[in-house]
């Protein structure tokens, strides 16, 4: 009996010390990987760790390079690596996956130092992934696929959720607390699936009364929005507040609420991206487009770059290392960018970087 | 006196009547006609909003783009062609035009080049496909990709509108006497080509170039000619849909207009144009435009996953094919 209690005595003791280990080594992990997070956001090449070495190229992936947002993200991946000395490259697989695919392949034959790849779709493209993250550095941009050392992207739910609150904020302070709202969302991909949520539980969550009257699939393409809301709007006259998942779509809604006749006195429009100049713009003229969730493109360049390189010396990075986002409206849009005399505007990177990342985490599901 | 007056009217009414009857029940146009009415009919029980002024505006806006672009094409498939680079004009013409107004804000200027390279495109793909001998759906589906990665190569990003020129956001998106511009537009097109394809000696050389093209040149009528107007005609009404386009969307943007060319075709071949050309309908290629229109307009008002908008498209297509097929097996032609 002794013998049998002293047996259970030593199990519950093992059982302890190893949970107390995996903790331990857990926070470890947590610590590390903060540390790694931290040193590629502050990475410079003039300012390398000993033993480091830099990649000779470093090739990325695009699925949709005609769209502002992954030019302006390139071009400062671009300028990034030149700073740095490494060859960058891009290949577009134009929402091709069997392109996107083969793209990767070229550059495994062209014995590319480091891949940066943003999926067309994420789950079709993660045994090429996992294939080729075998013995090669691969970083996902904008969504996470398997496979990848990490992936640098806003949190889209974090983003949402921010710019609906704005928004829950505004309707109480103009439209007496009423919010009915339009979504123009895009529900084929998960990451604008997640801003539309984010934005609508961000809504709710300072005006629980707050609507969502009516959700569109505006294909993320300023035509497709002009048409689906018009025909939304036809439906729902009363919505005061337009949400786009992209920044074409919100002003492809609030085109519409224009054609339409309706007084934009009583409209806030709410976009996503803040990219490109139309959203800048858009912003300075002062009428209902006076938000929209700024992604940054020129910072999250950076860090692609500064991420690719430190997992190619051996760092072990977050699952996520996150790219800033906040509320963009007209009093803070001069604090990030400068505007040229050609109308263009320059990222104050300095200053972005210095933006706190504070994620919020969707609701878990029932 | 009386009697006889009373018997030819009722003669008239009958005639009438068996006249309507039989076209609604025997031709294209009236069963597309019966297909509308009964889904205008549905949509007014299952929604309060379908059957007013302001959505009747907004759906015939919406397809007025899509129906001038189908006139053009409807001349072009009954002479035998088709155009299929149509979409990519919507982009391409948008972002030249727009950069034009900013810098000169010339609303004519800006019209006029925007008429030219539809003038341009059309000359273009008439001389590849009657002078090269490449059939017209191969030459223009290349011309689809070219115009595309000229829109791509002259701007990289959306172009805005800093001209700021009052009428020309009226064009897409103002009324004349409560009637929106576009619908205005697309009636007039309409109506001119109606009567130039029915009472023309051009319309009939256009049927008989589609229809025989050995026999048309037998009997003198200038083939090439006939089909590089139709080619030309096409094109410059696809750049006017696209101008339209531009002031509705008040941006030049270099992604749009996929899956345009699959609309304009579509809805002329299920208003009843037959793919071998010869035959045609325009007030067929009206009502399928409009069928389509009222399908996508109908899933938004019914909150319906709105993604499948691009499923109708699709099915309209397969439908008009097998309409056409029909038709020709029954006419012998296959």
């Amino acid at each position: 009996m002794k013998a049998r209690n002293r047996l259970i005595l030593m199990v519950l003791l093992a059982l302890f010390a190893l949970l107390i280990g995996s903790i331990g080594a857990m926070a470890q992990d947590e610590d590390a990987m903060a540390e790694a997070d931290a040193m590629i956001r502050a990475f410079t090449a003039e300012e390398m760790p000993e033993g480091w070495t830099l990649p000779d190229s470093i090739g990325h992936v695009t699925n949709y390079l005609v769209h502002e947002w992954y030019q302006n993200e390139t071009k400062a991946e671009a300028a990034t690596a030149e700073k740095y000395g490494i060859e960058f490259s891009i290949n577009d697989a134009n929402l091709d996956l069997q392109a996107s695919l083969a793209a990767v392949d070229d550059y495994v034959a062209q014995d590319v130092g480091a891949l940066v790849f943003t999926p067309v779709d994420e789950a079709a493209s993660s045994p090429a992934i996992r294939r080729v993250a075998r013995d090669r550095t691969v970083v996902c941009e904008g969504t996470a696929v398997v496979g990848c050392a990490t992936l640098v992207a806003i949190s889209d739910y974090t983003a949402g959720f921010q710019v609906g609150v704005w928004a829950g904020e505004y309707a109480i302070e103009n439209f007496d607390g009423q919010a009915r709202a339009l979504d123009i969302g895009l529900p084929a991909l998960t990451s604008t699936v997640a801003r539309s949520d984010g934005f609508a539980d961000g809504l709710h969550s300072v005006l629980p009364e707050g609507e969502i009257v009516q959700s569109v699939d505006g294909a993320g393409s300023k035509d497709v929005a002009v048409q689906v809301s018009a025909d939304a709007l036809t439906a729902n006259p009363d919505v005061n507040i337009i949400f786009g998942i992209n920044d074409d779509s919100a002003l492809g809604g609030l085109q519409s609420y224009i054609a339409a006749g309706l007084d934009t006195d009583n409209l806030l429009v709410v976009g996503f991206g803040c990219e490109g100049i139309a959203c800048k713009d858009a912003l300075q003229e002062g009428g209902p487009y006076k938000v929209s969730a700024a992604m940054f493109p020129e910072y999250q360049g950076l860090l692609l770059i500064n991420a690719a390189v430190a997992v190619f010396n051996g760092v072990q990075p977050p699952p996520q290392i996150y790219a800033p986002s906040m509320p963009m409206t007209l009093d803070n849009l001069f604090d990030y960018y400068t505007q040229e005399e050609d109308g263009t505007y320059t990222a104050m990177l300095d200053v972005i970087s210095e933006i706190e990342i504070d994620i919020v985490d969707p609701p878990m599901e029932e | 006196m009386l009697d006889s007056s009373a018997d030819t009217s009722g003669t008239g009414i009958g005639k009438f009547l068996t006249k309507t009857t039989n076209w609604l029940l025997h031709t294209q146009e009236g069963v597309l006609f019966f297909i509308v009415a009964a889904i205008w009919l549905f949509l007014t029980i299952q929604s309060p909003v379908f059957f007013t002024g302001r959505n009747i505006g907004v759906l015939l806006s919406q397809v007025s783009m899509t129906a001038i672009t189908a006139v053009g094409m409807t001349i072009l498939l009954i002479s035998g062609e088709i155009d299929a680079s149509v979409g990519s004009m919507q982009a391409f013409v948008g972002v030249v035009v727009m950069s034009v107004l900013n810098s000169s804000s010339n609303l004519a200027l800006g019209v006029l080049v925007g008429l030219a390279i539809g003038v341009v495109v059309g000359l273009i793909n008439s001389l590849i496909s009657l002078r090269l001998g490449i059939n017209s759906l191969i030459a223009t589906l290349a011309m689809l990709s070219i115009v595309r990665g000229a829109a791509f190569g002259f701007t990289e990003a959306s172009i805005q509108n800093t001209h700021k020129i009052p009428t020309f956001t009226e064009i897409g998106n103002g009324f004349f006497l409560g009637v929106p511009w576009p619908i205005i537009f697309f009636f007039a097109v309409f109506l001119i080509f109606y009567f130039v394809l029915s009472r023309t000696t051009f319309g009939r050389f256009v049927h008989a170039v589609g229809a025989n093209p050995e026999a048309a040149t037998l009997a003198g009528i200038p083939v090439r000619l006939v089909k590089m107007a139709g080619f030309v005609l096409t094109s410059v009404l696809a750049s006017f849909s696209a101008i339209i386009l531009l002031s509705r969307l008040n941006s030049g943007q270099n992604g749009i207009g996929a899956g345009f060319e699959l609309e304009a075709i579509g809805a002329v071949l299920l208003g009843g144009t037959s793919l071998s050309g010869g035959e045609g309908s325009m007030v067929g290629t009206f009502l399928a435009v409009l069928l389509l229109g009222t399908l996508k307009n109908g899933i938004v008002l019914l909150d319906i996953n709105s993604s499948w908008q691009v499923a109708v498209t699709g099915l309209i297509i397969i439908i008009a094919v097998l309409l056409d097929a029909r038709r020709r097996r029954r006419l012998g032609q296959d």
